[in-house]
C-alpha cells in the first residue's frame, strides 16, 4: 500500500505535475495596471511560480524542464470571479422545481447557498467558457437571505467546489419603496408597508445576536448564524441601492460594530463616495448593462459609475445581478468592457472582475490576479477578453489543470452545424 | 322664388304662433283651474342698482334686473318695475349668468360592480344588448340620478346653476342628463343631453378588452356594429343597445380622454367615423397645443392643478422627475395657452378633490395669463352652445332663463364672495346679501375691568381674539345672530367663564351676561371702538411666470426647438455601406433632403454642415425588428386567443425616454410589436425614432402591415399561474388548431362578402348584409398577402407547424422572431422563405429555451436565412451593436455580416430595404456616426440622423444634461418658496417607468 502511494506520488511529480509555462502571450496581471507584452507565466501544480517577460523568463530558467505551451500573440488573463450570483441555484428560471435560491420567509441567515449548489448545472460551463472560473453563490430574498460561498466552477461535488465556505451573510435592506406585483414589470411601485416592521425585526435580531451567547437558546439557528457574523470577521453583504438607504444601513450596522460591510447594488453609491471612503466600504456594483433608475439621469449613468468610484478610490467589483442573472452571467466581462469604454482603463476594468472582487470577497490571497504564489487559474484568450469581437477563450486552467470548454451549447452546435461551418 | 319663400315663411310663422296661442290658452285653462292648488303665480323680482354682466362684453352699471318667475323680463337703466314686485337693492354688487359644468357626476350613483368568480370571457347578461360589458349605449343618466343637496350647494357656491350629469362607466356610456341645480320638478332641463364614450372599461369584469388598444378596437368595432344594425334593421333581431347607439348620434358626443395623447387618440376615432367629439382633457393639453390647433377639437378642461412637491429632502427630491416639476409649474398656464391658440374649451369641476378649489384655481389660471372673459365664456355661453341651450341660457338677456349669481365683484377675483345663486328663478341664498358686519375693535367691560375683543377675518367667517392689555386670552367665540356667545379665561378667573351678549346691530353698545366658574353672575358691556375696514385685495394679475422651458417632448431631454433637416457632409469616415461596395475607408457621404445624395472622395458642397469623420465609422441606423418601447396602456391584449383587431399604432407613446436612449445607441427605426400572450396578437407599428415628434409623425409612411403571432409557453399560459388553465389552447396541439380554425373563418368571411357584393342593388336589400369584422379582416389580409406575420417562437416543432399551416393556406410566414431553435430547422426556414429575428445569447429563462444557443444567429445566416438580432427589451435596445458583435464571437460571422443583422436584415424583414438598411445613393439618410468600429464594445454613438435630421448628438446631450440640472434646481427653488409661504405641498413619491416586454400581460 505504502509503495503504491509513493509510486503514484513520484509518477505524478514527474509527469502530471511538471511545471507548465505559457510562453509568449501578453499578460494582464489583473492588478489594474500591469500588462506585460510577450510574457511568460509558469505554474507548478496549482500555484503560479513565475510571471514576467520572456526575456526575464529565459534568464531565470536557463535550463528548465517546463511543459511549454506556445501562446504567442494571445492574451493571458486571470480567471474571472462572478460575485453575487444564483449560478447553480437555478436551472430554468420559470420552472419552480429548478429554483433553489430563495427560502420562504424574511429571516434565513442560516440558509447556506452551497447546500443547494448544483455543480452540474448546464449553465455553469457557459460561464467558464467565457473566462469565469469562480463565483460567489448567493441566496436571494427580501431581508436576510442566507450565507453565500465562493466556489470554483469546475468541480465534481459541492465540497470540491468550495473555495471559501460561508464567506458572508446577505441582507436586503428594507426599501422605502417596494414594487408590488413584482412579477409584472408594470406592477405599481408604492411605499413599502412592512418597512418599519422589518427594521424593528432587524434591530431585535442584531441586538440579540450581540448579547452573550451563553444566555441564548442554542436551538435558535437564525440568531446563531447572525452571531457568527457579528463575532467573526465574516462579511455582511448589504443589498441596497438608494443613497439614503445606503447611509441608513451603514450607520445601523456601525452600532453593532460590524465593520465588514460590503454594499451590493449601490446604484446611488456614486453620490456618496466620501461617506463610503471614510468608512472603507467596498461595493459590488449593480449590473453595468442596466438602465438608470430615473428618467432624468443619463442613459449611460451605470456605464460610467465604475469610473466615478475608481476616481474616488472606492474598492468595487462588478457583477451581473438582475434579469437572467445565472444564464446571462457569461456576459460579465463585457460589462467591464463597457466600463472601459466609459472612463476606466482596460486594466482597471479587468481588475473590477478579478482582483478587486477577490479582495472584496476576502479570497485575494488565493485568486484574483496572476501573481506568484496564487492559484494558477489562468485564461488564454484569442484577443481582448472584454470585447466580444475577439473575446474567445482558447484555454482555461483551473488551479493548474486545464478544463474543457465544452458546453451544452457547443454540443448542440456541433450536432446541428453543417460540415464546413 | 325668394318671394314665395318669404310667403311660405310667413305662413309658417303664423301657423307657429297660432299653435302657440292655442297652447297657451289651453295651459291657461289648466292653470286657472288649478291655480290655487298647485302653482303660485310667477313672482316678480327686481334687482336694483346692480352691475349686470350680460355676457363677456356687455356690462351695465347701476341698472335694474327684472325677472318674473324663471324668466328675465327686463335689463336696463330705465326699467319700469310693476307693482307688487319684490325689490332687492344690491348696490355695488354684480350679476353674472350662472355657470354650467357639462361634465359632472352630480347626483349619480354608479351601477354596482359585478362580482365574479374566476375569469369572465363572455358578457354577463342574457339580454338583447351589446355583447361586451363595457358597452352601455342604452343607459340614461337620469335613471341613476337622485338630487344631492350637499353636492348642489357646493356647486352653487362655485357659481354653477346647471350641470350635466354623466354615468361615467364603460367605453360606451349612453346618454347624460342636463340638470338645473334646483330640487324641483323643473330640475330636468334635458333628459338626454349628450352621448358619451371613453377608453375605460369601467366596472366591466369581462376579460376583453384590457389594454388601451383593446378599448380602441372595441369602440371601432362597435361603430361598425351599430352601422350594420342600422342597415339591417328589421331583418335582424331587435337590439336595444344598437338602436340607442344610433339614435344618440344626433346628440353632442362627449369623449372622456383625460390625457393629451388620448385626446388625439379619440380624435383619430372621430375622424374614422366622421364624428365630432367634445373631449374631456387631462389639463396637460398645452403640451400639444400646436397639434390641437390644427385639429379643431372642443375640449372640456379640468382645473385640478397639482400641488408643489416638498423637495426639501435632498435625496428624495431626486425621485421627482423634471417632467413632474415642469407639469406643476405649467399646469396653471394650460388655459392661457389654449386660449392663445384659439382652441375652444369649456371648464369642469371634475377632477377637483374639493369643489371649493374651483374658483381659487381659476385665480391661478388668471395669474398664469388667461383672461377673465375667456373663463366666463367657457363657463356660460360656450357650454350653453354645446348643449343647444343658448336660446335660454348662457347669457343674461330678456326672455332668457333667470339663472344668475349675485357676487361682490368678478367671481374670478380673490375675496369676491357669491351671495346668491338663482337657478331658473329659484333663489339660493349662500350668504346674507346685506348681512351685518360684526367685524371691528371692541371694548369689553366686566364690571369695571376693561378687556378688548378684536373681530377680523372673512365676513362670513369672522375670527375672534380676546386680550387684556397685550396678552391674548384663550377663547372660543361664535356669533349666531343676534347672539354673541363665548367661553374664555379672563384674568380674574383662572378657570372658565361663559358669556352671552345680545348684539345690538343698531347701536355701538350691547349688553350681556357673564357667568364665572363659581356660578357668580356679572353683567357685561361691549362697546364698538372701530369699524372693520376690509383691506382691498389686489386684483389677480398675470404674474405666474414659468422658468422652465417648453420642450418637445415635455420632459427631460426634450428639445426646446425641434431639430430640422440639414445638408450634411460627413468627411472621411469608414463607411459601412451594407451594399456591394462593402466597407469603404476614408470616404465622404453627403446627406441632402433626407436622402443619401452622394458617396465618394473629396466631396464638397456649398452651405453644408461639415462633420469630420476621420477615424470614425459611419453606418446606417440600427433597425430593431422586435421592440416594445414607446407603447402606452399595455403591450398585450392578452384576454382572448385571437386579438388580430388591436393595433399598436393606436397607442404610440412619443414620450418614452427609451426613444431618446436608443437613438443614443444608434437605433433609428423599430417595429413596435404586440406582446406574445396569444396565438394571434395585434398589428405592429413601424416607426422612426423621431424624438420630439408626436405619435403619428413617428410612423413610417407607406409600409406593409405586420402582425404578431406567438407560439409555445406564453400562449399556452404556462407561466400565468394556476388560475389561467381554461382558455383554449393549453398545448402546442391546440395552438395549431386555433390557427386552422381562424384561417378557415377568415376565408368564409371573405366568401360572404364576395357573395354579397356580387348581388344587385335590389337583391342586396332582401338579404342581411355581412357584418364587418375587424378581427377577421386582419386575418384575411394575412392570407391575401397584405399583412405579414412576425411570430414569437422557440422550439423546432412549433416553427415547423406554423410553416405547415401557412403553406396549407397559401401564404408564407414572414418572420420568426426569437426562433431560438431556428438552427435546428434552418434549411426548412430557408426553403419556406421565412426570416429569422433572434437574440444573441438569451436562454434558460424558461423551459422552452433550454436548447437556445448563441450560435443560432451565425448558423442561420450561414444557412442562407436572412437573420436579425433584436432587443425585445429597452435595455439591450440601446446597445444592439454589441449584441450583434456576439455573432462574430459565437459562430464566427464576418464583421460585415454581423453588422447587417441589426441594419440591412431587419430592413429586409420589414420590407423597408428599398429605402433603409444601406448607405447608398437615394436611401433614407438614417445614419450613425460611431467613435470606433460599431461592433466594438468601446464604440460610442456621436451622432444619429434620421432623414438628415440630427436627432442625437453626444455634445448636445451634455448640454441637455446641464440644462436639466439647472431647470431642476430652479424649479426646486420655486417649490421651496411655495412651501415657505405655508402653502400645502405633496410628499415626493418614487415612480417607476413602465417598460414593456412581450410577456407583460397588462
Amino acid at each position: 500500500m505504502k509503495i503504491f502511494i509513493s509510486l503514484v506520488f513520484i509518477i505524478g511529480h514527474l509527469c502530471v505535475f511538471a511545471q507548465t509555462a505559457l510562453v509568449g502571450g501578453n499578460v494582464h496581471v489583473g492588478d489594474g495596471e500591469t500588462y506585460l507584452e510577450n510574457g511568460v507565466l509558469v505554474f507548478d501544480k496549482d500555484r503560479i511560480v513565475f510571471v514576467g517577460t520572456k526575456e526575464v523568463y529565459e534568464s531565470v530558467y536557463t535550463n528548465a524542464n517546463h511543459t511549454q505551451i506556445d501562446v504567442k500573440g494571445k492574451e493571458i488573463y486571470p480567471a474571472l470571479i462572478a460575485p453575487n450570483t444564483t449560478l447553480g441555484l437555478v436551472e430554468v428560471e420559470s420552472v419552480r422545481a429548478s429554483r433553489d435560491y430563495q427560502e420562504v420567509g424574511a429571516v434565513n441567515p442560516n440558509a447556506e447557498a452551497i447546500t443547494a449548489y448544483n455543480v452540474d448545472s448546464k449553465i455553469i460551463p457557459t460561464t467558464y467558457a467565457n473566462g469565469i472560473l469562480y463565483a460567489q453563490i448567493t441566496p436571494q430574498g427580501y431581508l436576510l437571505s442566507g450565507m453565500s460561498s465562493v466556489v470554483r466552477l469546475y468541480a465534481a461535488t459541492k465540497r470540491e467546489a468550495v473555495l471559501q465556505k460561508s464567506d458572508g451573510l446577505h441582507l436586503f435592506w428594507p426599501q422605502r419603496y417596494w414594487q408590488y406585483n413584482w412579477f409584472s414589470r408594470t406592477g405599481t411601485i408604492a411605499p413599502n408597508k412592512s418597512r418599519s416592521t422589518h427594521l424593528e425585526l432587524l434591530k431585535s435580531l442584531f441586538e440579540k445576536a450581540s448579547t452573550n451567547a451563553d444566555s441564548q437558546d442554542h436551538l435558535d439557528l437564525q440568531i446563531k448564524a447572525i452571531r457568527e457574523v457579528v463575532a467573526s470577521n465574516k462579511r455582511l453583504y448589504v443589498h441596497v441601492d438608494d443613497a439614503k438607504e445606503i447611509m441608513e444601513a451603514v450607520l445601523f450596522f456601525e452600532k453593532y460594530q460590524i465593520n465588514n460591510i460590503v454594499i451590493v447594488g449601490g446604484r446611488d453609491a456614486w453620490k456618496l463616495t466620501d461617506f463610503l471612503k471614510e468608512r472603507k466600504i467596498s461595493v459590488i456594483l449593480s449590473r453595468v448593462h442596466d438602465l438608470p433608475t430615473r428618467v432624468d439621469e443619463s442613459a449611460s449613468l451605470l456605464y460610467k459609475q465604475p469610473y466615478f468610484l475608481e476616481k474616488d478610490s472606492i474598492l468595487f467589483g462588478l457583477n451581473y445581478m438582475g434579469e437572467m442573472e445565472a444564464m446571462g452571467q457569461r456576459n460579465l466581462a463585457f460589462t467591464a468592457g463597457t466600463a472601459a469604454a466609459y472612463g476606466l482603463t482596460k486594466e482597471q476594468a479587468l481588475k473590477s472582475i478579478s482582483l478587486s472582487t477577490a479582495q472584496i470577497l476576502g479570497v485575494d490571497k488565493e485568486i484574483g490576479s496572476l501573481e506568484v504564489g496564487k492559484l494558477a487559474s489562468v485564461l488564454v484568450v484569442e484577443g481582448d477578453l472584454l470585447d466580444m469581437r475577439t473575446s474567445i477563450v482558447i484555454k482555461a486552467f483551473l488551479e493548474g489543470k486545464e478544463i474543457s470548454l465544452e458546453t451544452h451549447h457547443t454540443q448542440l452546435y456541433n450536432k446541428h452545424k453543417k460540415k464546413g461551418d | 322664388m325668394k318671394k314665395s319663400g318669404q310667403i311660405v315663411h310667413f305662413l309658417f310663422e303664423l301657423m307657429k304662433k297660432t299653435i302657440f296661442l292655442l297652447f297657451l290658452l289651453s295651459c291657461y285653462n289648466l292653470l286657472f283651474a288649478q291655480k290655487h292648488l298647485l302653482l303660485p303665480s310667477p313672482k316678480w323680482v327686481a334687482f336694483v342698482n346692480a352691475t349686470i354682466h350680460q355676457d363677456t362684453s356687455q356690462v351695465l352699471e347701476n341698472a335694474t334686473f327684472l325677472i318674473r318667475g324663471d324668466e328675465i323680463v327686463a335689463i336696463g337703466k330705465e326699467v319700469k318695475i310693476p307693482e307688487n314686485t319684490q325689490i332687492i337693492d344690491i348696490k355695488g354688487r354684480h350679476i353674472y349668468p350662472s355657470f354650467i359644468d357639462i361634465y359632472t357626476s352630480f347626483g349619480i350613483t354608479l351601477p354596482e360592480k359585478q362580482h365574479h368568480q374566476g375569469l369572465q370571457y363572455d358578457v354577463s347578461h342574457q339580454k338583447a344588448l351589446a355583447t361586451n360589458d363595457a358597452l352601455h349605449p342604452e343607459r340614461n343618466a337620469y335613471d341613476f340620478f337622485s338630487y344631492d343637496h350637499k353636492q348642489a350647494k357646493e356647486l352653487q357656491q362655485q357659481g354653477f346653476g346647471l350641470v350635466v350629469s354623466h354615468v361615467k362607466d364603460g367605453v360606451a356610456r349612453g346618454t347624460s342628463s342636463c340638470i338645473a341645480l334646483v330640487d324641483k320638478p323643473k330640475q330636468l332641463v334635458l333628459s338626454e343631453a349628450t352621448n358619451d364614450y371613453s377608453f375605460s372599461k369601467g366596472h366591466s369584469h369581462q376579460e376583453y378588452p384590457r389594454s388601451l388598444m383593446g378599448m380602441i378596437s372595441l369602440l371601432r368595432q362597435s361603430y361598425y356594429d351599430a352601422q350594420w344594425y342600422e342597415e339591417n334593421e328589421g331583418k335582424i333581431p331587435e337590439n336595444l343597445a344598437w338602436r340607442a347607439w344610433n339614435e344618440q348620434q344626433q346628440l353632442p358626443q362627449i369623449f372622456e380622454a383625460n390625457d393629451k395623447l388620448n385626446v388625439l387618440r379619440a380624435d383619430e376615432v372621430a375622424q374614422e367615423f366622421n364624428k365630432e367629439y367634445i373631449v374631456k382633457g387631462g389639463g396637460n393639453e398645452y403640451q400639444i397645443a400646436d397639434e390641437l390647433q390644427k385639429r379643431k377639437i372642443t375640449l372640456i378642461e379640468p382645473v385640478n392643478f397639482s400641488l408643489p412637491i416638498d423637495v426639501s429632502d435632498v435625496y428624495e427630491a431626486d425621485w421627482v422627475s423634471l417632467k413632474v416639476m415642469k407639469e406643476w409649474e405649467w399646469a396653471p398656464k394650460n388655459l392661457a395657452i389654449l386660449s392663445d391658440k384659439d382652441i375652444p374649451f369649456v371648464l369642469t369641476t371634475t377632477g377637483l378633490e374639493k369643489k371649493t378649489q374651483f374658483l381659487p384655481n381659476l385665480q391661478k389660471a388668471i395669474s398664469a395669463g388667461v383672461s377673465e372673459n375667456v373663463l366666463l365664456d367657457a363657463l356660460t355661453q360656450k357650454p350653453a352652445n354645446l348643449l343647444g341651450l343658448s336660446e335660454k341660457l348662457g347669457t343674461l338677456e330678456k326672455g332668457k332663463k333667470a339663472s344668475f349669481i349675485i357676487s361682490e365683484g368678478s367671481p374670478f377675483q380673490k375675496g369676491n364672495v357669491i351671495y346668491e345663486n338663482w337657478v331658473l328663478g329659484e333663489r339660493n341664498k349662500l350668504l346674507e346679501l346685506n348681512s351685518f358686519d360684526i367685524r371691528g375693535e371692541y371694548d369689553f367691560y366686566v364690571e369695571e375691568e376693561k378687556y378688548s375683543l378684536s373681530i377680523t377675518g372673512a365676513l362670513e367667517k369672522p375670527k375672534f381674539r380676546f386680550f387684556h392689555d397685550s396678552t391674548t386670552l384663550k377663547s372660543v367665540v361664535s356669533y349666531q345672530k343676534p347672539w354673541l356667545n363665548g367661553v374664555t379665561n379672563l384674568i380674574f378667573d383662572s378657570t372658565r367663564i361663559r358669556f352671552s351678549i345680545l348684539f345690538d346691530e343698531k347701536s355701538r353698545i350691547s349688553k350681556g351676561k357673564l357667568i364665572k366658574s363659581n356660578g357668580e353672575k356679572l353683567s357685561i358691556i361691549l362697546e364698538n371702538k372701530q369699524v372693520f375696514e376690509e383691506k382691498k385685495e389686489k386684483p389677480v394679475v398675470a404674474k405666474w411666470k414659468t422658468i422652465s422651458e417648453m420642450t418637445y417632448p415635455f420632459q427631460a431631454y426634450g428639445y426646446t426647438k425641434l431639430p430640422v433637416q440639414e445638408k450634411v457632409l460627413i468627411k472621411n469616415p469608414t463607411v459601412w455601406t451594407n451594399g456591394e461596395k462593402g466597407i469603404l475607408k476614408n470616404t465622404d457621404v453627403l446627406l441632402l433632403n433626407g436622402r443619401v445624395e452622394e458617396i465618394g472622395q473629396n466631396l464638397t458642397i456649398k452651405g453644408a454642415k461639415v462633420i469630420d469623420g476621420t477615424g470614425k465609422h459611419l453606418t446606417t441606423g440600427i433597425i430593431d425588428e422586435h421592440s416594445h418601447i414607446a407603447i402606452y396602456g399595455g403591450v398585450n391584449e392578452a384576454t382572448d386567443a385571437v386579438t388580430a383587431q388591436v393595433r399598436i399604432g393606436d397607442v404610440i407613446n412619443h414620450e418614452d425616454i427609451n426613444i431618446y436612449r436608443q437613438l443614443g445607441g444608434g437605433v433609428t427605426a423599430i417595429q413596435q410589436l404586440h406582446g406574445s400572450a396569444n396565438p394571434i396578437g395585434g398589428q405592429s407599428s413601424l416607426i422612426k425614432l423621431r424624438w420630439g415628434s408626436l405619435p403619428n409623425e413617428l410612423k413610417i409612411q407607406d409600409v406593409d402591415g405586420f402582425i404578431k403571432f406567438a407560439l409555445g409557453e406564453n400562449v399556452k399560459q404556462s407561466n400565468w399561474g394556476s388560475k389561467y388553465t381554461v382558455r383554449y389552447p393549453q398545448t402546442r396541439m391546440g395552438v395549431e388548431q386555433v390557427y386552422e380554425l381562424v384561417f378557415l373563418e377568415a376565408k368564409e368571411y371573405e366568401t360572404q362578402w364576395k357573395t354579397y357584393n356580387s348581388l344587385s342593388k335590389k337583391e342586396k336589400k332582401k338579404v342581411i348584409k355581412p357584418r364587418k369584422d375587424l378581427q377577421l379582416e386582419a386575418v384575411l389580409e394575412i392570407i391575401n398577402k397584405k399583412r405579414f406575420i412576425t411570430c414569437h417562437s422557440y422550439v423546432q416543432s412549433e416553427i415547423l407547424m406554423l410553416m405547415e399551416v401557412a403553406e396549407r393556406h397559401g401564404f408564407r410566414v414572414n418572420t420568426f422572431t426569437h426562433v431560438l431553435e431556428g438552427y435546428k430547422v434552418a434549411e426548412q426556414l430557408k426553403k419556406h422563405g421565412a426570416y429569422a429575428s433572434t437574440f444573441a445569447d438569451w436562454w434558460a429563462y424558461k423551459f422552452e429555451v433550454n436548447d437556445a444557443i448563441p450560435y443560432n444567429g451565425a448558423m442561420l445566416t450561414k444557412a442562407g436565412v436572412v437573420t436579425a438580432i433584436n432587443s425585445d427589451f429597452p435595455e439591450p435596445g440601446r446597445r444592439l451593436n454589441i449584441e450583434a458583435a456576439k455573432l462574430v464571437k459565437y459562430g464566427g460571422l464576418s464583421e460585415e455580416e454581423a453588422w447587417k443583422t441589426v441594419t440591412l436584415n431587419p430592413a429586409i424583414m420589414l420590407h423597408l430595404d428599398n429605402r433603409m438598411g444601406k448607405i447608398e445613393i437615394g436611401m433614407d439618410a438614417d445614419v450613425v456616426l460611431w467613435s470606433d468600429n460599431p461592433l466594438s464594445i468601446y464604440a460610442q454613438v456621436e451622432q444619429a440622423y434620421i432623414e438628415g435630421v440630427c436627432l442625437y448628438d453626444i455634445e448636445e446631450e451634455k448640454k441637455m444634461q446641464k440644462r436639466i440640472q439647472e431647470e431642476r434646481n430652479a424649479l426646486i427653488q420655486k417649490m421651496i418658496l411655495e412651501k415657505s409661504k405655508g402653502l400645502p405641498t405633496l410628499k415626493p413619491t418614487l415612480k417607476k417607468e413602465i417598460y414593456y416586454h412581450c410577456e407583460d400581460l397588462h
